[in-house]
């Protein structure tokens, strides 16, 4: 590592604007950071292609398997910040050294982590594994606060960018070749909607990526910076160069307290570091005196006055016990309230939940689900027609409680029961979808779907009969009646009534 | 002396009218439903669709079957109420004032894209739609029975025209949407038109006479004596105040609604070959009737839906009558 080639600023930044700088640098580099993180994603895309798997699962291991694809573009970055420029090629020839140590735990216990981004420098540029690892990271972690941030905010660009992507190419399709609407395109995909999914998140992922891994390795250098003092070195270093260059016309006191000066920064930043600057060997007792011998120096030896307003508290403390209680009083009433007013606050979040809950049973057909039927989203109904079809509603025999009561010229009240247990047995026997809002005829239709041409003929004389009978009052013959009472146990007689 | 028929003979009668009139217009089965439907239940019709659909040869039809007289009226911007109505004209020869009826006295009346003429106009006809009579210069002239106005309008071109106003719209019995045929009605139909004959007239020689227009008030009145039970009135009411408050719907129908869907629901059940009504004919009138006496809120007409999708939810959630 030659800081002398370094391509970027060294100063001292806050995490936020270490994050900058990495936008600056993906910015700089972008259409080969792209490339790089293309070249490791696209095999994979394909490989999932090919393989048999379930759309979704292609999709999730398209995703899960982002630390693959990551450290082929920190590697080409820490080579292009110190101004050497390698190649795709370049690149790839050392991936197994770059990509294979670590991806075991990079890709299991260590692939959620929120700071991945600040990790991985540590991990393929410095290579340290284990406990080593770990201290490092600790001395690290000052940053990885916002590197927990730079992974959050990512992810949220990152849907807003697929879905930006996917909203833009179905608003692009001309209306006559859409072959979906956008509730299913996006919420309940297609087999083709999926494979746009997984390719429009691949487009996000490429384009968010190098703009992540360049942020977390500039905190990473940053941090380096700060701890090991990159710019004081090479600051002192260019001093140096400078003096050096400038000749023998420098004076022999100034060089001596340049020379002391880097020599004092650079001790601190020994002190500071242990082993990490070996610049310049000395005893305590030797730093010490020399360090005295800076301090005494003008430029350190300077005072300066400064003049500043200061709050004195100069209340007089003889009436603070009389009003201690009043304030602990305050306090205790103050502290009542706002439990009380958090208790009611929770209240009112619950009261506003079921009305929610109220609001969305009652209005659900308007979210498009009651109007589709379909075997997944049938529900039994209880009530058709204003007729109790709950099979415990229901006595042991129908027919015959239906028979007896047209023989006792109930003709009415057994017909009802008739129809009424008719429309259970279909219901609950036969899984007829018949809906609340059904209609006797509409009845009728559905059962032409159980492809029982018997039973339909039957079905259609009992709802005529019963259409009659209810809302024309036109009394059928008895003998009809009977008939069909008899009639109903060769269809739903046989079964169980429960 | 009109001839009587028995109801069972006028039942016969009006389901040929319906066959009959779909020999000569083809792939449009729904349509002359609803439009004899509309005649049996003394209304008007709204008829939405693009135009060379054969709404024309439609009313001209129906007109050959019942051997009734038709006009046609193309509305346009500059169509006066008078040339609906007609006018006082003064005669030189007698030297008299002398009505000279417009083209409203018939028994079926076709007025083509009836969106095109200012509200003025649009009245003139409306008004003789709802009193079945015309004044002219302070004279009143009842309208010959049956009459039947069948105004269409294009759902495409919206540029220049005078929507109508949903007290107007309230007028018609039923709002009906004429659509392309299907492919094989269109290849049958094409064919039928296009074999020997010389131009694009329309062609109504296939039609026999089935009535005299004078037979049709007879037929009215024997629909609207069909018994209807207090359940399906109390299932109509419940149904139009339920689509007054129903989610999605900003303005729903009157109680005109209610009335026009018991009469369209007796001509149903007329057509049924039933002498009640069920409420089976209510849901099948129900979306005719009310789909143009109800108005979507702002957000679900932005959304794409339209009455009859929101219509169908509340048919399909209403408990039936209870019985």
């Amino acid at each position: 590592m030659d800081l002398d080639r370094i391509a970027i600023k060294l100063r001292p930044r806050q995490s936020w604007e270490g994050i900058d700088l990495g936008f600056t640098m993906a910015r700089e580099w972008f259409v080969n950071l792209w490339l790089i993180w293309l070249c490791s994603a696209l095999p994979v895309m394909l490989l999932l292609v090919v393989l048999p798997l379930p759309l979704w699962l292609a999709g999730f291991i398209l995703w899960w398997l982002k630390p693959v694809y990551e450290p082929p573009l920190l590697y080409w970055m820490s080579r292009r910040v110190f101004s050497e420029t390698i190649g795709l090629r370049g690149v790839f020839s050392e991936w197994r050294s770059v990509v294979l140590p670590q991806l075991f735990a990079m890709l299991s216990w260590r692939r959620l982590t929120p700071a991945r981004s600040f990790v991985m420098p540590v991990v393929v540029l410095e290579g340290l594994r284990g406990e080593r690892r770990s201290k490092r990271i600790n001395i690290l972690a000052k940053n990885s606060g916002a590197a927990s941030w730079l992974t959050f905010v990512g992810i949220h660009f990152e849907v807003i960018l697929q879905f930006g992507l996917l909203g833009l190419i179905l608003a692009l399709i001309p209306e006559d070749l859409l072959w979906t609407d956008w509730q299913s395109y996006l919420f309940d995909p297609d087999p083709v909607s999926e494979w746009l999914h997984h390719l429009t998140a691949l487009a996000a992922m490429s384009l968010i990526a190098p703009f992540y891994v360049a942020a977390g390795f500039a905190l990473y250098l940053n941090r380096r910076s700060q701890l090991e003092a990159w710019d004081l070195e090479l600051g002192l270093r260019k001093m140096a160069q400078r003096h050096k260059s400038d000749g023998a016309e420098a004076t022999r006191s100034s060089t001596l307290r340049n020379t002391v000066l880097a020599c004092v920064a650079l001790l601190l930043v020994d002190i500071a570091m242990p082993g990490t600057v070996q610049a310049v060997e000395m005893s305590h007792q030797e730093a010490r005196s020399l360090i005295q011998e800076v301090l005494a120096d003008e430029a350190f030896g300077e005072k300066r006055t400064i003049h500043y307003w200061e709050y004195v508290d100069q209340e007089d403390d003889s009436s603070e016990s009389s009003d201690s209680t009043l304030l602990s009083w305050l306090e205790s009433i103050a502290g009542s309230a706002a439990r009380l007013g958090e208790l009611l606050l929770w209240i009112l979040v619950a009261v506003l939940l079921v009305y929610l809950l109220h609001w969305y049973l009652k209005n659900r057909s308007s979210f498009g689900g009651s109007t589709v039927e379909g075997p997944g989203r049938h529900t039994t109904p209880t009530v058709v027609a204003g007729l109790d079809l709950r099979p415990e509603s229901m006595p042991d025999n129908p027919s015959v409680e239906a028979l007896e009561m047209i023989q006792q010229e109930r003709s009415r009240e057994g017909m009802a029961l008739l129809y009424r247990a008719t429309l259970s047995r279909l219901v609950h026997h036969y899984d007829l979808p018949i809906k609340a809002g059904d209609t006797e005829g509409q009845c009728l239709e559905r059962s032409r779907k159980l492809k029982i041409p018997d039973l339909f003929e039957y079905l259609g004389e009992l709802t005529a009969v019963w259409q009659r009978l209810a809302y024309a009052h036109h009394q059928p013959q008895k003998q009809q009646l009977i008939e069909l009472c008899q009639a109903w146990s060769e269809y739903f007689g046989d079964r169980d009534a429960g | 002396m009109q001839e009587e028929r028995s109801p069972e003979e006028r039942l016969q009668r009006a389901r040929q009218l319906e066959s009959e009139i779909a020999r000569a217009v083809i792939g449009q089965q729904q349509v002359i439903h609803e439009v004899v439907l509309a005649l049996l239940a003394a209304g008007h019709v709204l008829v939405e669709g693009v135009p060379g659909l054969g709404k024309t040869l439609l009313v001209r039809s129906l007109a050959a079957a019942i051997q009734g007289d038709f006009s046609r009226i193309q509305f346009t911007p500059d169509l006066m109420p008078s040339d609906i109505s007609g006018h006082i004209m003064f005669d030189m020869k007698s030297e008299n004032f002398r009505v000279r009826k417009g083209p409203v006295f018939c028994n079926l009346l076709l007025a083509d894209e009836i969106n095109r003429s200012p509200a003025k106009t649009q009245s003139a006809l409306l008004e003789a739609m709802q009193e079945q009579q015309v004044t002219i210069e302070g004279r009143t002239f009842p309208l010959t029975a049956p009459f039947l106005v069948l105004a269409t309008q294009n759902p495409i071109e919206q540029e220049g025209t005078y929507p109508l106003p949903q007290a107007q719209l309230d007028r018609f019995l039923l709002k009906v949407f004429i659509d392309y045929p299907a492919e094989g009605d269109e290849q049958q139909m094409v064919k039928q038109i296009t074999d020997g004959r010389v131009g694009d007239q329309l062609d109504t020689s296939t039609i026999r006479p089935l009535m005299r227009a004078e037979e049709i008030p007879q037929i009215q009145n024997h629909v609207a004596s069909l018994k209807v039970d207090d359940e399906i009135v109390n299932y109509a009411v419940r149904l139009i105040r339920a689509a007054r408050d129903w989610n999605g719907i900003e303005a729903g129908p009157g109680p005109r609604g209610t009335i026009s869907l018991l009469r369209a629901a007796r001509a149903e059940a007329f057509l049924s070959e039933r002498d009640f009504v069920t409420p089976d004919d209510i849901k099948s009138a129900a979306l005719p009737v009310l789909r143009h006496r109800v108005r979507l809120t702002t957000d679900l007409e932005i959304e794409g839906y339209r009455p009859e999708d929101v219509l169908k939810d509340l048919l399909d959630n209403l408990p039936a009558p209870r019985k």
